[in-house]
């Protein structure tokens, strides 16, 4: 459970944060976006406990985080945009120690240590010092340590930015694996990648909450279908027609281009090519455009 | 309690793999053998660069004041070596975002910070132990050989404080910066006003500063014994306080 109220930070004169309040709870994926200098890692900075609100209230799994850093460590896991190490480690030290700091016992460590390590494709390279890993390795071992306690609520700053194509489709795989069991809190630019996963969306613009949805109901908020379609020649008798019907939103001509924002796209996929038929036009060109995360991402943060 | 010791685990395995645990020790040796070593051979150098006929006489001192005057040649560039291996202790960490990681995990900011200063202390410690012992029998086999190990060893002892308190300095000073050269030169600037502050101070408790411990421990090499109570105490006590001011200051800050 992620809890905040009226969280304000400021750095100097310049505030990150403006007054952001929210609750969300819950297994699931939360998409966290915004652009850059949206205020984004400075949420999550607190969120973990790195960073302190100027005012308001942070509270994660029920435990303030000023005042209880090490409990809400016990039930967190967390992967920064740019995971660092004790590079003379090996990959294998790294997650033992990781393991002793939760106090869990030798056994337990072993088979985490080797699950989390196969999970995230890199054990193969346990024995290897970190410090030959590449940065798509490190954003793996990353990974595989946030998840060494079993957190409920695992925060992930990026997780596939330094990952190549095949590293990403598995991370996300992971995490879809994950997120019926967890609460992840995931923030990412590759709005494409966040749109697969995500349950949840929380938009955040200039250090202020813009939006927090739930991806079913961001979609039948959002987005609304558009069909485009060219005929023939001009008939003002068609566009009369398109007018009065009641799945029709909002009609544009442009001679013989019609973009035609529609409420039902089924009752139009199935109506509307038999109108511009009775209307004695050919139809030459049709297309359905469905706006994605990314269009409703712009238009939120324009 | 397990928790600091997995930190101090991973602490000394860091210096092993860093080396540090070999180049410091090393380092305090030849600093503190090269002094007996070129006492002895101070004639011979100089005469080297004389005229041939010219006597040099230089009464051969005794080896107390040889170990007093190695004990002074640590004070400066000792100290310095000290507070270049531990002034990137956890600013260099903050910097590169390890500590970030570490501290989300249950580690608090204070064993954090202990466990690094637990470490340093005992390879400092170490270090000056060995280069000291290695300084005392030169001189014994270089000079007379009538040196008084329990005078030196007392006299090294009392040191001690003192080297943890240059390495206190130095990780809390790391704390207020995250450029390990800040901290350094903060260290730096701090021990050079607790030594040389009191030489301009014309006042009887001025001997129980911190800075008197280190001349307590100069006149137990000789063999004077002097009263100690006062330095050792306010040692022990500005440790303690550079540490709570340390501790608190990782606490407020942003990692």
């Amino acid at each position: 459970m992620i809890h905040c109220e009226n969280v304000t930070k400021t750095y100097n004169s310049f505030q990150a944060l403006n007054g952001i309040s929210f609750t969300i709870e819950g297994n699931g994926c939360f998409g966290f976006l915004g652009r850059n200098g949206a205020g984004k890692t400075t949420a999550i900075r607190m969120l973990v406990g790195l960073s302190e609100p100027t005012s308001g209230i942070v509270k994660v799994n029920g435990l303030d985080v000023k005042k209880e850093k090490e409990k809400l460590a016990e039930t967190m896991g967390y992967l920064p945009q740019h995971p660092a190490f004790y590079e003379y480690m090996t990959g294998k030290e790294w997650m033992q120690w990781v393991g002793r700091l939760f106090r869990l016992n030798k056994k337990t460590i072993e088979e985490r240590t080797e699950s989390l390590l196969r999970d995230c494709g890199i054990w193969e390279a346990r024995d290897r010092k970190i410090s030959g890993y590449s940065g798509g390795m490190k954003q793996r071992l990353g990974l595989a340590q946030a998840l060494m306690n079993r957190p409920k609520l695992l925060i992930l700053d990026e997780p596939v930015s330094a990952l190549d194509p095949v590293g990403r489709h598995e991370v996300l795989k992971m995490i879809m694996k994950l997120k019926d069991n967890m609460m992840i809190f995931m923030s990412s630019h590759i709005l494409e990648d966040v749109e697969k996963i995500a349950d949840h969306i929380i938009m955040m613009d200039k250090g202020e909450l813009v939006l927090l949805s739930s991806m079913q109901e961001l979609k039948s908020t959002y987005t609304i279908p558009v069909i485009r379609f060219s005929i023939s020649e001009e008939k003002q008798s068609l566009t009369k027609v398109l007018a009065e019907q009641e799945w029709v939103k909002n009609i544009h001509v442009n001679i013989a281009d019609y973009t035609l924002t529609v409420n039902d796209l089924v009752i139009a996929n199935a109506k509307l090519p038999k109108l511009i038929s009775q209307s004695g036009a050919m139809l030459v060109t049709y297309q359905v455009d469905i706006p994605s995360l990314e269009d409703i991402f712009l238009r939120k943060v324009r | 309690m397990t928790i600091f010791i997995s930190m101090f685990q991973k602490e000394w395995k860091e210096l092993i793999s860093t080396y540090k645990i070999i180049f410091v020790p090393i380092a305090f040796a030849i600093l503190m053998i090269s002094f007996p070593i070129s006492m002895k051979l101070l004639p011979d150098l100089l005469a080297s660069d004389m005229p041939e006929g010219t006597v040099i006489k230089i009464p051969e001192q005794s080896t107390s004041e040889v170990m007093s005057a190695a004990f002074s040649n640590f004070e400066l560039i000792g100290v310095i070596v000290l507070i270049l291996i531990s002034m990137g202790s956890i600013a260099g960490e903050r910097d590169k975002g390890v500590a970030a990681m570490v501290l989300v995990k249950p580690v608090s900011r204070a064993v954090y910070l202990l466990a690094k200063w637990s470490v340093y202390s005992l390879l400092s410690i170490g270090s000056f132990i060995f280069g000291m012992l290695l300084a005392a029998y030169y001189t014994n086999v270089l000079f007379s050989g009538n040196l008084i190990w329990s005078d030196t060893i007392i006299g090294i002892l009392l040191y001690l404080p003192f080297i943890v308190l240059i390495i206190t300095f130095s990780i809390c000073a790391s704390t207020f910066s995250k450029s390990p050269v800040a901290a350094g030169t903060i260290s730096i600037v701090v021990y050079l006003l607790i030594t040389n502050l009191p030489k301009f101070i014309q006042a009887s408790w001025v001997d129980n500063l911190p800075h008197g411990l280190v001349e307590s421990a100069n006149e137990f090499m000789k063999g004077n014994m002097i009263e100690i109570a006062g330095p050792l105490l306010s040692v022990f006590f500005l440790i303690v306080l550079v540490l709570a001011v340390g501790i608190i200051q990782l606490n407020r800050q942003e990692i």
